[in-house]
């Protein structure tokens, strides 16, 4: 893989056209296999974790090209071991998420730090022991309406309270969204790629079937919402994100976006 | 001032604010809804609404983005490895895209899923035979060899199953060992030239005392018998300080890949100012290196792909950040300056991934992969100096989006804009 880089296109970017900015350079920190970006309407920053210097790294939301973090999250009291896999930020209550997932099954957790932390800080709370159910974690969203947390994982997806902290077992389980997934904190819609929506390192582009679309407080094996699929094709990729000002969903690929127009769930 | 909780669920809720207002409804195209009940229930009473819709956009990059360069000086031929499209490209040396066609045809291609190429970064020719090299960056752990008869979507004519995220590859053509670079956790892997299958490398470079740090590109001198790798920074430590190694067994022919992470130290994690190291050309384990370029006069920024110059002892370093070929003395040492640097806008350099000195023919060779080209030089170029030859895979100023297997997606609802990670 040659480039890492965040690069931010216009909303209504259509076939081969070049970024309206690039965050990349020594400077910014970060590197490959970040494989959650999220961006923090509230406070206009981009969060990421950079799974090769063990650290969550904060940009400020307009950066542009080799720009410093605001923050860096590293350090040993951090416990952070290979965060690339989900970061997230709960604005409300000022929180960023990190799920340690992936390969190591037995010995996954969630982290919880302050937004605003800063260099080698320890986490306020960490989700993790057996009865947890983490196997394989990959992606996080935090529904701060309803005081939960959603965690794909091979288990299933799993629901937690949000200020939950150590050994606990998930309030729920979710067989259907498994792979990336965001979330509509007004509707509490898990937004997902379904079906494995994962493979390794985001490869889903071609392999991921449909997006489909479940409530956060479903239960155990429940079909999703709504179910969409492109009729002429693949869907197009594993990673999700939404604009809710235009309720579309946008699915990265392996080289490539496609943007869905998908209003019925916003 | 931070809002309170309240105030903030509020703000998250309004018609306008943030976390998903409700704003106007755009038509849906090519809706086909196969029912519409309630959305909601348990598993016994929903039913799911089915909606066929294409995607409404799609962004891609329709041609060859050139991310690795060798030169077949043997069958005059330039190999630039097409990351965009996974495929490997073989052009004349000479070719040189005349600047109002739209690009220039390969002499041969080799791509599709039967050839295991995919987010392909680093490639090496023997200079004799001209087998191609190829090493994966991504999704597909194999190091692929091609012989010169092989084209299209065919199997390669050997394979060796790798570690995750391999970047560059190099052979001692005297001693017959292969080098490659594992960026993360870092390493360089040493197996004999023709390994394939499941074979064991000969010995790996690895450890906190060989200061690597998202090791890159990787270039061999025989005739001093030295190593050069080339990192960007990020690193984190091992249990034991045993990463790749500790699934080597002595007297083994064949090895089971371990986990990349599993024995990493949770924070241990640190960034490194880039660098290349030097090495013993034999050098395993946990060696440190002979020297470091390093610091603020080299200019590194993410270097990549890095070339020698035996003959003349210059180290060529691709500089993507930056749209620069650094070139150091090969025997540099601490923090120095380049002795020559190629930039500027009659350069044609767009984040140059590839480098590649030629000596037979006096030339430097470059893969950008922000411009859709291939543009070589004198071997001796510097400063702002238009290339002796392009190659171009798309017409001039096409847009290169520079996706690398899109790991992540947001969108930034203040600019309205989407962003995607690499």
């Amino acid at each position: 893989m040659a480039f890492p880089q965040i690069a931010a296109f216009a909303r209504l970017a259509d076939g081969n056209v070049a970024p309206t900015r690039r965050i990349a350079g020594q400077a910014t920190k970060i590197g490959r296999a970040s494989h959650d970006v999220t961006y923090d309407e509230v406070n206009d920053e981009v969060v990421l974790a950079s799974a090769n210097g063990q650290a969550v790294i904060t940009l400020p939301g307009g950066a542009n090209g080799d720009t410093p973090p605001r923050r860096v999250i590293q350090g040993p009291h951090t416990q952070i071991q290979s965060p690339g896999r989900g970061a997230t930020v709960d604005a409300v209550h000022n929180e960023i998420w990190v799920v340690e997932g992936r390969d190591r099954p037995g010995d996954e957790y969630i982290l919880v730090f302050p937004r605003n932390a800063n260099g080698d800080v320890a986490p306020i709370r960490v989700i993790k022991g057996s009865n947890t159910m983490l196997k394989g974690a990959r992606s996080i969203i935090v529904d701060p309406i309803r005081n939960l947390i959603a965690v794909s994982s091979n288990n299933g997806c799993l629901i937690f309270n949000r200020t939950d902290n150590g050994n606990v077992k998930p309030r729920a389980v979710i067989k259907g969204p498994t792979g990336k997934f965001r979330l509509i904190p007004s509707k509490g819609y898990i937004v997902a790629v379904k079906g494995t929506g994962g493979g390794d390192d985001g490869d889903e582009e071609g392999r991921s079937g449909s997006l489909a679309v479940w409530n956060i407080t479903d239960e155990g094996n429940i079909p999703p919402l709504y179910q969409l699929t492109n009729p002429n094709g693949p869907i197009g990729g594993g990673s999700v994100a939404l604009n809710p000002n235009n309720k579309e969903v946008i699915l990265g690929g392996r080289t490539s976006v496609s943007i869905y127009s998908f209003p019925e769930i916003f | 001032m931070i809002p309170c909780v309240c105030g903030m669920l509020a703000l998250l809720l309004s018609l306008n604010g943030p976390y998903f207002g409700l704003m106007r409804a755009e038509a849906p195209q090519q809706e086909q809804v196969a029912a519409r009940p309630t959305p909601a229930g348990s598993a016994d009473t929903r039913k799911t609404i089915q909606i066929k819709r294409a995607p409404a956009r799609v962004v891609k990059d329709p041609n060859s983005s050139f991310s690795a360069v060798a030169v077949d000086v043997g069958h005059n031929e330039i190999v630039l490895q097409d990351e965009n499209l996974g495929q490997i490209m073989v052009y004349d040396r000479q070719e040189n895209t005349p600047p109002r066609a739209a690009l220039s045809e390969p002499k041969r291609i080799i791509g599709g899923s039967a050839t295991k190429v995919a987010m392909n970064c680093g490639v090496y020719v023997d200079p004799v035979s001209g087998d191609i090299y190829n090493v994966n960056g991504d999704t597909q752990d194999w190091l692929t060899v091609w012989s010169r008869d092989k084209k299209g979507n065919v199997p390669p004519t050997r394979e060796l199953e790798t570690p995750h995220r391999t970047f560059g590859v190099v052979v001692d053509e005297e001693a017959k060992e292969m080098f490659v670079t594992i960026q993360h956790p870092p390493a360089v892997v040493v197996w004999p030239k023709m390994a394939q299958g499941k074979d064991a490398p000969v010995r790996i470079l690895e450890g906190e005392k060989t200061l690597l740090a998202e090791a890159q590109g990787v270039a061999v001198d025989t005739k001093n018998q030295l190593l050069y790798v080339s990192n960007q920074g990020a690193y984190a430590r091992h249990n034991n300080n045993l990463g790749w190694s500790r699934a080597l067994q002595p007297g083994a022919k064949t090895w089971e890949i371990p986990d990349r992470i599993l024995d990493l130290i949770p924070g241990t994690g640190e960034f490194h100012d880039p660098s290349i190291n030097v090495y013993p050309l034999k050098a395993g384990g946990d060696t440190p290196p002979l020297r470091m370029i390093q610091g603020s006069k080299t200019g590194l920024n993410w270097p990549t792909h890095i070339s020698v110059d035996v003959d003349h002892q210059e180290l060529y370093v691709a500089n993507p950040v930056t749209h620069e070929v650094l070139v150091f003395r090969a025997s540099a040492s601490g923090n120095v300056a380049p002795i020559r640097v190629l930039k500027g806008s009659h350069t044609n350099l767009s984040y140059p991934q590839g480098v590649f000195v030629d000596t037979k023919n006096d030339e430097l060779v470059v893969a950008n992969f922000g411009n859709h080209s291939s543009t070589i030089y004198r071997r001796t170029a510097s400063g702002d100096t238009a290339p002796i030859r392009m190659i171009r895979s798309a017409p001039p100023n096409a847009p290169a989006p520079m996706f690398g297997n899109i790991g992540s997606a947001t969108y930034d609802t203040k600019r309205n804009e989407f962003l995607t990670f690499n």
